[in-house]
């Protein structure tokens, strides 16, 4: 059979390109290996609770002020109508536990600088010049993202000045030379671990524009969980006459003369197209889909030079309370033991850390759950393979719940709560849970490391060189634009259209 | 506003070798193949392995009616299983491939095999095929082990009062055995529900754990026949009501009509869900409305009708027309089998279906029936 176009994998970046590829015209065959879509992006029952699978909170889609890049790629694709969205009114809650701090942080610019002031004395300043470079930022992303790689770099230089120079600089280092006080800085970095890197590694551009995102539009969550998300993507592909097949694995990508072919399943059939979107990881794609002697020489030495990132842990509470009985005031709480996120990055290599994350979502959407009880979960991220190493058959079930056991007495210390008496439904899900479900390596949910070469702006600049296989594509958070929802939406969108740059080109 | 970093000036250069360094990096990453051989992936299919081929290496007679098949691996060991959990069994026969899933009543210190134990269904092909024509040594495929009707310390009261009606003693006998053998840590109590004393199955075993294990205790409830031994009658409010509600997880297992039978008692006494584990069978249904509709169902290659009565589950239609539909746990609660109506009414649980995906008409063909002729789309 011959398409225009295979997608492997339904996950966020795999859902958008295919649905912009039909969109565009193409003859799209999606391919998935499980019974439903959206990857990680989906919900499971569990007695009366549908506990959302992975979605903290969407950055770049504000329902209320009708804008932002999720919004706008929603719009384009006719999406709108189909998802019903919750703005949250909070940015997030910190806790530190070793120095028994909190910090509440609101959403909207000026509420977070004075907030932030309130907080830390003699920080307005600052505060108020880093949210103006985040608007700089913005704009010359937005500026980027036009220009489709025709870069001017003179407008580049006389309109995004500033840009330029903190282009090149870690979110730590941008934020000391705008002389921000240690404990405001500390404060602002709380979602580094969304991007899973420390603040001394992360990218200042990526992270100004994400939480620029999430203090300007709010942060927003869809009300029927992620799943909603993901099938208002697939049922506008199949009514667009996009093809589907899931339960449908890939065992084989066909590369001939350096470019792709089409794909082989595991049922058997073989299916054409000169281009494939792959969202799953190039190590799969590298060291498993595509034969050893036909992977380019540059492919293997960038798949050997990345680190992977995070792998998750996620504790799923269904509780027989309501947040309010449960004494749970908040949407989200950032638990730390200290608020600096390099030495915090370092003690999450090892098993037992306690960091974590913990979302009541009831406390944006309170009818997520039955009358009188909550969803809580709580994840945490490992910056190592040290649960690999540990977990084995014979201790697999004992580890589960041992985490499950910690992970919860942290939050209750943390929070003053009491949590383990409402336990009506308990889920765990471990690296090896998510490389089950994605066949990620090593179970990562964050794509590779966001460090130093391997940040946005270099995996940006250099995608077109990194093309090494004609008609080969990637999506997804291994991809160019990193891990999220916002940036693997993003990504499949981008790599559509420039399959279809490329193509229209030749 | 005009950033200035350091003592560095604005630097063009730096910029643009964002992309230079990275290009440096490759450069000089080693040649070797890829490799994909994640220790963590291979405990995946370790774990979760997509199926595993067995053969029965013996036939346990348990009672005039039941029998307890072992399981043995052809290769390997079985994988670890948390008691409480179930296999799905392929069995082919005249041409069809019938799937049906059993819980395990082996204990989980037992990798050399599972066992399942199969009670004679009324009707039942495939229990019939079992019990009457399955010999040692044949092979088959099972899937799994699935399903979460276990124990968990985080969650459940350290008493468990287990109420089983019929063959739904099978996962709890594997739940006792795993006491025994240490690898779960409860207290547990069972109170078994049979129609007449020589249809319990393991009582000899159950009696001998429950007599050295203080863990474990047994109540056999006898409903039709009159016993000085053992209670009488359904299983009781009354005989429920001993137990301090607040200071026990009930673990219910049996028929839906049983399962139905204690919840009008859970209601009565009160009991906060947070308590009630369940896992209930649904028997073949017999000498319903027979009224005959048929059934579209399209696939990615094909579309095929075929008749469907209002008694029978969409699955167990497409199964008799040996159409390959995903199926699974056959009661709904899995969501393997998942696909989407197109056209038609049905009578069905949506108990376990997804809030977005009740928006787009997805329903699990295993509880669901027919009320008129129904297009049903498949996952693939």
């Amino acid at each position: 059979m011959n398409y225009d176009a295979i997608v492997i994998g339904a996950g966020n970046g795999g859902l958008i390109a295919s649905l912009t590829l039909q969109k565009k015209g193409k003859k799209v065959l999606l391919l998935e290996s499980h019974n439903t879509v959206g990857g990680v992006a989906t919900s499971f029952i569990r007695g009366r609770f549908e506990f959302e699978a992975s979605l903290h909170e969407l950055c770049g889609f504000s329902n209320v002020l009708q804008e932002g890049e999720v919004y706008k790629l929603f719009k384009n694709l006719d999406l709108l109508d189909k998802v019903k969205m919750q703005d949250i009114n909070e940015t997030f809650h910190v806790i530190s536990l070793d120095n028994k701090e909190e910090y509440t942080m609101p959403v909207g610019v000026e509420n977070f600088i004075n907030k932030m002031e309130e907080y830390v004395p003699n920080s307005k300043e600052s505060m108020t010049s880093f949210f103006q470079l985040c608007e700089e930022i913005e704009e010359a992303l937005q500026y980027l993202n036009d220009c489709h790689g025709k870069v001017d770099v003179n407008v580049l230089k006389e309109k995004y000045y500033n840009f330029m120079i903190c282009a090149s600089y870690s979110l730590e280092k941008v934020l000391e030379s705008l002389k921000m006080p240690k404990k405001a800085r500390e404060i602002l970095s709380t979602y580094w671990v969304y991007l899973g890197s420390p603040s001394t590694e992360i990218s200042f551009v990526h992270y100004a524009s994400m939480i620029y995102s999430y203090v300007k539009l709010h942060p927003t969550i869809s009300l029927k969980k992620s799943h909603e998300l993901s099938m208002a993507i697939y049922e506008e592909f199949l009514k667009s006459n996009g093809e589907a097949k899931l339960l449908t694995t890939v065992n084989k990508i066909i590369v001939e003369d350096n470019e792709v072919k089409g794909v082989i399943t595991s049922d058997g059939k073989t299916y054409y197209a000169k281009i494939v979107i792959a969202n799953v990881s190039p190590n799969l794609v590298y060291g498993k889909l595509i034969e050893k002697d036909k992977v380019p020489k540059k492919a293997r030495q960038l798949t050997n030079a990345r680190i992977l990132g995070a792998r998750g842990i996620c504790v799923y509470l269904g509780l027989n309370k309501s947040p309010e009985e449960l004494g749970l005031k908040n949407y989200s709480y950032f638990i730390y033991h200290t608020l600096d996120s390099k030495k915090e990055f370092e003690r999450m290599k090892k098993l037992k850390n306690d960091n974590m994350v913990g979302v009541v979502i009831n406390n944006a959407v309170p009818n997520a759950s039955p009358k009188g009880t909550t969803i809580l979960y709580l994840t945490g991220l490992l910056f190592s393979d040290i649960f690999s190493n540990i977990a084995n058959k014979d201790n697999y079930f004992e580890l589960k719940d041992a985490i499950a056991q910690n992970f919860i007495e942290v939050f209750e210390e943390a929070t003053n709560t009491n949590i383990s008496d409402a336990i009506e439904e308990i889920e765990v899900a471990t690296p090896l849970t998510f490389a089950r479900y994605t066949n990620h390596p090593d179970g990562v949910i964050y794509g590779y490391l966001a460090k130093k070469s391997d940040n946005l702006l270099p995996r940006m600049m250099n995608k077109d060189a990194e093309e090494y296989i004609k008609g080969l594509y990637f999506a997804g958070g291994f991809a160019n634009r990193l891990d999220g929802y916002s940036s693997t939406y993003k990504s499949g969108e981008m790599v559509a259209l420039e399959a279809l740059d490329k193509e229209g080109g030749k | 506003m005009k950033l200035k970093i350091g003592n560095e000036k604005m630097d063009m250069l730096k910029f643009k070798n964002l992309g230079n360094e990275r290009e440096k990096i490759i450069n000089s990453s080693y040649t070797d193949p890829v490799k994909y051989d994640y220790k963590l992936n291979e405990l995946v299919n370790i774990i979760h392995p997509k199926k595993i081929k067995v053969v029965v290496s013996k036939i346990i007679v348990e009672n005039l009616e039941t029998k307890t098949f072992v399981l043995k691996p052809v290769k390997g060991v079985m994988p670890n299983f948390k008691a409480g959990q179930y296999i799905v069994l392929d069995v082919f026969k005249n041409n069809h491939v019938y799937k049906r899933s059993y819980s395990i009543s082996s204990s989980p210190k037992d990798l050399d095999s599972y066992q399942i134990t199969v009670k004679k269904v009324r009707n039942g092909i495939v229990s019939n095929y079992l019990l009457n024509e399955v010999k040692e040594n044949m092979e088959f495929t099972i899937h799994g082990p699935f399903g979460e009707f276990t124990y968990n310390k985080i969650r459940d009261c350290h008493d468990v009062l287990a109420l089983v009606g019929g063959s739904g003693i099978t996962p709890i006998m594997s739940l006792a055995r795993a006491i025994n053998d240490q690898i779960e840590d409860f207290n547990l109590t069972i109170i078994y529900g049979e129609n007449e004393e020589k249809e319990l199955i393991f009582k000899k075993e159950l009696d001998e754990l429950a007599s050295k294990n203080e863990k474990i205790s047994v109540n056999y409830v006898l409903s039709d026949e009159k016993s000085s031994v053992y209670e009488t009658g359904l299983i009781s409010k009354e005989m429920i009501s001993k137990y301090e509600v607040g200071k026990y997880s009930y673990f219910v297992c049996g028929p839906i009509h049983f399962y139905h039978h204690l919840n009008e008692i859970f209601k009565e006494l009160d009991v906060p869900n947070k308590y009630i584990r369940h896992d209930i069978y649904k028997e073949n249904e017999i000498e319903l409305h027979h009224i005959e509709h048929t059934l579209k169902v399209i696939t990615n290659d094909e579309e095929i009708t075929i008749p469907c009565y209002e008694d029978e589950a969409l699955s167990q239609a497409m199964e008799e027309a040996n159409i390959d539909a995903p199926r699974r746990c056959l009661v709904g609660v899995c969501g393997y089998c998942r696909s989407k109506l197109i056209s038609g009414k049905i009578k069905t649980d949506e108990t376990c279906i997804r809030e977005a995906d009740k928006n787009y008409n997805y329903i699990h063909p295993c509880v669901s029936y027919p009320l008129s002729d129904v297009t049903i789309k498949l996952a693939k």
